[in-house]
């Protein structure tokens, strides 16, 4: 009786492993799983160089090249931009189109204003002393 | 069935619910809903692109204190959530090409198995949640253990970034639940209806903007 159920619990079991292999039969992985392993790669190589003291200051930015590259694979192989229509291409590039204009005029006002990097954002001195003045009186 | 000569009449056949009575055929259908989630794609990209922007004049401002701060965050749960999503965003793509074969059983597991990791990152970012808070690292915490002023910018935009990120994930996760659903239901066909596409396409990008979060806010300022 035992060896029975034993054999029906295989048999449920089997079934159940057999139900998974067929949901995928046939599917094809690829390139996916091959873009999943460069994604991957491309991750630890980021996280390694960015404990490494090898760039030094410009850590950060080798950091985000690797997620740029990464951010392409996901994006031709993930989101179909190989095989989009050219309507499709152009209104995700105007979001970046348009980042650019956000990035390129906030740093053509911080880059470019007078005296050293970053002072321009202090508080002149000068407007504490006048105000404590004008409370003296 | 004779072929015919119209795309219109061949779509005029099928089920009422797969394609919409404002279109022509299913690839016009197909074509338009792509596009409309790119144009909204297009708009997130500016959503976070304000708070990259703001990292960008902070960090060119305060370089050392800001990348002091960005030490502090915890850097393994951060690699352990990358990991998660980039395999999330296999299995979404995995579910995408199976919707597009009908495979219905396939579909199903993979997208079950993409929420499950979903849950999985978003317990991971709130068990960091807690340790921050823990080691008092918010902006307004009287003990919070960094000196310059420019830290706390830095951590404002830490928690701001996570939270807006972690919020389309939430968004995410419940588009998927819904899908899911609808689909052990055999509500929809697969491969007529593009829900599982536009998801998929949703769930990519919400793991686009983690692959710059990931650097911006984990790994900066590590080396040395």
């Amino acid at each position: 009786m035992s060896a029975q159920s034993e054999k029906a619990g295989a048999a449920a079991k089997d079934t159940m492993s057999a139900r998974a292999k067929r949901a995928f039969e046939g599917l094809d992985l690829f390139p996916e799983v091959t873009v999943f392993a460069a994604l991957v790669g491309l991750a630890a190589l980021s996280l390694i160089l960015a404990l490494l003291p090898l760039f030094g200051s410009l850590s950060l930015l080798v950091s985000l090249l690797i997620a740029a590259v990464m951010a392409a694979l996901v994006l031709i192989f993930f989101m179909h931009m190989r095989r989009a229509m050219t309507v499709v291409v152009l209104s995700g590039m105007a979001g970046i189109v348009w980042l650019t204009i956000l990035f390129g005029l906030t740093l053509s006002d911080y880059l470019t204003r007078a005296g050293p990097f970053g002072s321009s954002i202090e508080p002149p001195p000068a407007v504490g002393r006048v105000g404590e003045g004008e409370r003296g009186l | 069935m004779s072929k015919t000569p119209f795309p219109g009449q061949e779509a005029a056949a099928l089920p009422p619910r797969a394609l919409a009575s404002h279109f022509h055929d299913l690839s016009q259908q197909k074509a338009a809903h792509d596009l409309g989630l790119w144009i909204f794609l297009a708009t997130e990209i500016l959503f976070f692109g304000g708070l990259f922007a703001a990292y960008l004049v902070y960090a060119l401002l305060h370089p050392g204190p800001f990348f002091e701060a960005a030490a502090e965050t915890e850097i393994l749960i951060g690699t352990i959530n990358t990991a998660i999503l980039l395999t999330s965003g296999l299995t979404a793509a995995l579910a995408v090409k199976a919707a597009g074969q009908n495979r219905h059983d396939a579909v199903l597991l993979l997208i079950g198995i993409t929420i499950l990791l979903g849950l999985a990152f978003l317990a991971a970012k709130g068990f960091e949640y807690w340790l921050d808070i823990h080691h008092h690292l918010y902006p307004t915490s009287p003990d919070f253990p960094l000196e310059a002023p420019a830290a706390k910018l830095f951590w404002s935009l830490y928690w701001v970034m996570t939270g807006l990120h972690a919020v389309h994930m939430t968004v995410g996760l419940g588009i998927w639940a819904v899908i899911w659903e609808m689909a052990r239901r055999r509500n929809f066909s697969l491969s007529d209806n593009s829900r599982v596409r536009i998801a998929g396409l949703y769930w990519a990008f919400v793991d686009l903007m983690w692959l710059f979060l990931w650097p911006l806010l984990y790994l900066a300022g590590r080396a040395g």
